[in-house]
């Protein structure tokens, strides 16, 4: 069977693979980054070479164009085409000279309802972005929203695919029972402490999958880059001379140490992206002298990553010790027996006997030098992590 | 502790300033000098090493820093240490180059959330720099007139709760004469006092309601240029005379 994605990796690893006719809707609290998902979303489908309608109430069609390019999806659509429904030209005397339709009585929802039946008719096979259902409801009214909903919600199962934004403001009623009509709803709230300190979204139902929501999962919307999954602390730790700071170096796309005569004191720091995973990495010092270190570094940490010298069973239980700081159960962990190349260096699965790790920690052999190889031990480490977000 | 509005005789009059987090409805007809008592109002906290954030519906931000310019010779030190910010949701919908340091855009005064997440990337940008900012809105009025007053009420109560946990003390002008009675009493009703500006016979007249201060002490007298604002009706032991 024929299935779609917003074009999201991490988020369509939330949604599953989404069977075609499917109504999608973001619910945003104010304030928290929502839009990008529907730059992201039109850029992948039209490079898919399928049609977008774009569906504007709330600022002109140029405006979209020009934000899709400050995240980085603006040049060529060989096949696509964008097009859009401006709501927004006639609520202030302007007009769009870009290609689609025109809504000139915005506030008519009886009249919008009709146009995207047009439309759908028009072009059944074409992803629908609705930018946004709130905006509707603050336009007309909220009861006149909810009255019209169930034909607006007809018309958008109609498309290919659709996708609406619905942003949270104190309506005084739960936005997910008036929503109710769509096959999936997301979340997308804000961890708030004095200020918003990062974004979350998390899948609350989907009509195709196993009743329940998901954990959240951390997103970051960047100009360039769009919407990833972020993964604010990765810890990389182990003996001193284990291969820490180079294994930090070698996977991150930029990274930086704090070393006095080639030994990390403080701290390696590193960021990369993987897969559409923005992930922040904190190499720890190896010495035991800098213990003392190891709590605030490791703090709110959601994975760790053991290096051991394969090479040196004799630093095992120095490595031993590393992982009882680091470490607590549950935590996803993966052990990197590191030095594969060097002579008389142990297979993993006799690092794993002679660590006497727990039996579900997985052991994998690498060369902290080699980025493929140490990438490919912190997929590894993601998959676990964002496995977890995944589970119901 | 109060905070200063830096307009002396109206800090005694407030009995020292406006109540910390507080948020104050500064409301009057056209070219009566709420801009003016807004931009004030930030000069006084960044003077201190407040930070402070003007969100500009109706002016552009490079405007405003000119204003900011001529009120106060050391306003670049202000500049320099990261402590003025602009939500500009004028510029770009109009089409305007913005070169101005610590600005953020959004698209239009009809996209709320833009202008919600563009406040919140602002707060989050200068909480390291102290326990307290504070924070102009200037003018709910075009806000209303793009959306209307529910739609702009529902975003001043998401607002008004986010900026006082980032601990924002704030100020949101609205202009008579654009919104029915109903429609003012509503942002009344919000705010935690107002301060109301108007002209009379030739003269300028400014009352406090809330804000603070437990007694309606009529109306005093003030006037204002591009760059002052000062109060002239004489009062004493707190009160008008």
């Amino acid at each position: 069977m024929e299935r779609e994605g917003l074009g999201i990796p991490q988020v369509d690893r939330l949604l599953s693979a989404i069977p075609l006719r499917s109504s999608v809707v973001l619910v945003n609290d104010p304030g928290v980054e929502a839009e990008p998902f529907l730059y992201q979303c039109a850029h992948h489908h039209l490079q898919q070479g399928r049609r977008v309608i774009y569906a504007v109430f709330n600022r002109s069609p140029e405006t979209i164009v020009s934000a899709m390019e400050e995240y980085g999806f603006g040049g060529a659509a060989p096949k696509g085409e964008l097009r859009f429904l401006d709501a927004f030209s006639a609520l202030v005397g302007g007009g769009s000279d870009l290609p689609g339709y025109t809504l000139d009585a915005p506030t008519d929802l009886e009249a919008l309802a009709g146009v995207l039946e047009e439309i759908a008719d028009e072009s059944p096979e074409a992803v629908l972005l609705l930018d946004s259902l709130s905006t509707l409801a603050d336009h007309a009214s909220l009861d006149a929203f909810k009255a019209h909903l169930p034909r607006i919600h007809a018309a958008l199962k109609r498309f290919r695919l659709s996708v609406a934004l619905f942003t949270r403001w104190p309506y005084g009623e739960e936005p997910a029972e008036m929503l109710a009509p769509f096959d999936a709803l997301l979340t997308l709230k804000g961890v708030e402490e004095r200020v918003m300190v990062s974004q979350y979204v998390r899948l609350e139902r989907a009509a195709w999958a196993a009743p329940g929501r998901s954990r959240p999962l951390l997103y970051k919307a960047l100009k360039p880059g769009g919407v990833l999954a972020y993964v604010p602390k990765v810890v990389v730790t182990g003996a001193h001379h284990a291969g820490k700071t180079t294994f930090v170096h070698a996977l991150s796309d930029t990274a930086v140490s704090v070393n006095r005569l080639g030994t990390t004191v403080a701290l390696d720091h590193g960021h990369l992206t993987l897969d559409g995973v923005a992930v922040d990495v904190f190499g720890t010092p190896g010495q035991s002298r800098f213990d003392p270190l190891l709590k605030t570094i490791t703090g709110q940490a959601l994975g760790v990553i053991l290096v051991v010298d394969a090479s040196r069973p004799d630093t095992f239980d120095r490595a031993r010790e590393m992982m009882a700081l680091t470490w607590k159960q549950g935590l996803p962990i993966i052990v990197a027996a590191n030095k594969q190349d060097l002579p008389g260096a142990l297979a993993p699965q006799e690092v794993a006997r002679l660590l006497e790790v727990p039996a579900h920690v997985q052991v994998m052999g690498c060369r902290a030098q080699d980025k493929e190889g140490s990438r490919h031990v912190l997929k590894a480490l993601l998959d676990q992590i964002l496995l977890g977000a995944e589970a119901q | 502790m109060k905070v200063a509005t830096g307009i002396r005789r109206l800090d005694d009059l407030l009995e020292g300033g406006v109540p910390p987090l507080s948020a104050t409805l500064v409301y009057g007809p056209p070219f009566v000098g709420k801009e003016t008592f807004a931009r004030l109002f930030i000069l006084q906290g960044l003077r201190n090493g407040e930070p402070g954030i003007l969100v500009l519906t109706n002016e552009a931000a490079a405007d405003a820093r000119d204003r900011f310019l001529a009120m106060d010779p050391d306003f670049p030190k202000y500049e320099a240490a990261g402590l003025i910010r602009y939500v500009d949701a004028y510029s770009k919908a109009i089409g305007l180059d913005v070169d101005v340091p610590g600005v953020e855009l959004v698209d239009g005064p009809m996209n709320l959330n833009g202008l919600a997440t563009a406040v919140a990337n602002t707060q989050r940008a200068i909480v390291g720099l102290g326990p307290t900012h504070r924070l102009v809105v200037d003018s709910l009025s075009t806000l209303i007139t793009y959306t209307n007053p529910q739609t702009t009420f529902r975003f001043l109560q998401v607002l008004i709760g986010k900026t006082r946990r980032a601990g924002a003390t704030a100020l949101f002008t609205l202009d008579h004469g654009m919104h029915t009675d109903a429609e003012v009493q509503m942002f009344k009703h919000i705010a935690s006092g107002v301060l109301s500006v108007k002209p009379d016979q030739g003269k300028y007249l400014l009352n406090i309601q809330g804000i603070g201060v437990a007694e309606d002490r009529g109306w005093v007298d003030y006037k204002f240029s591009d760059t002052g604002f000062e109060i002239t009706g004489s009062f004493a032991a707190g009160r008008i005379r």
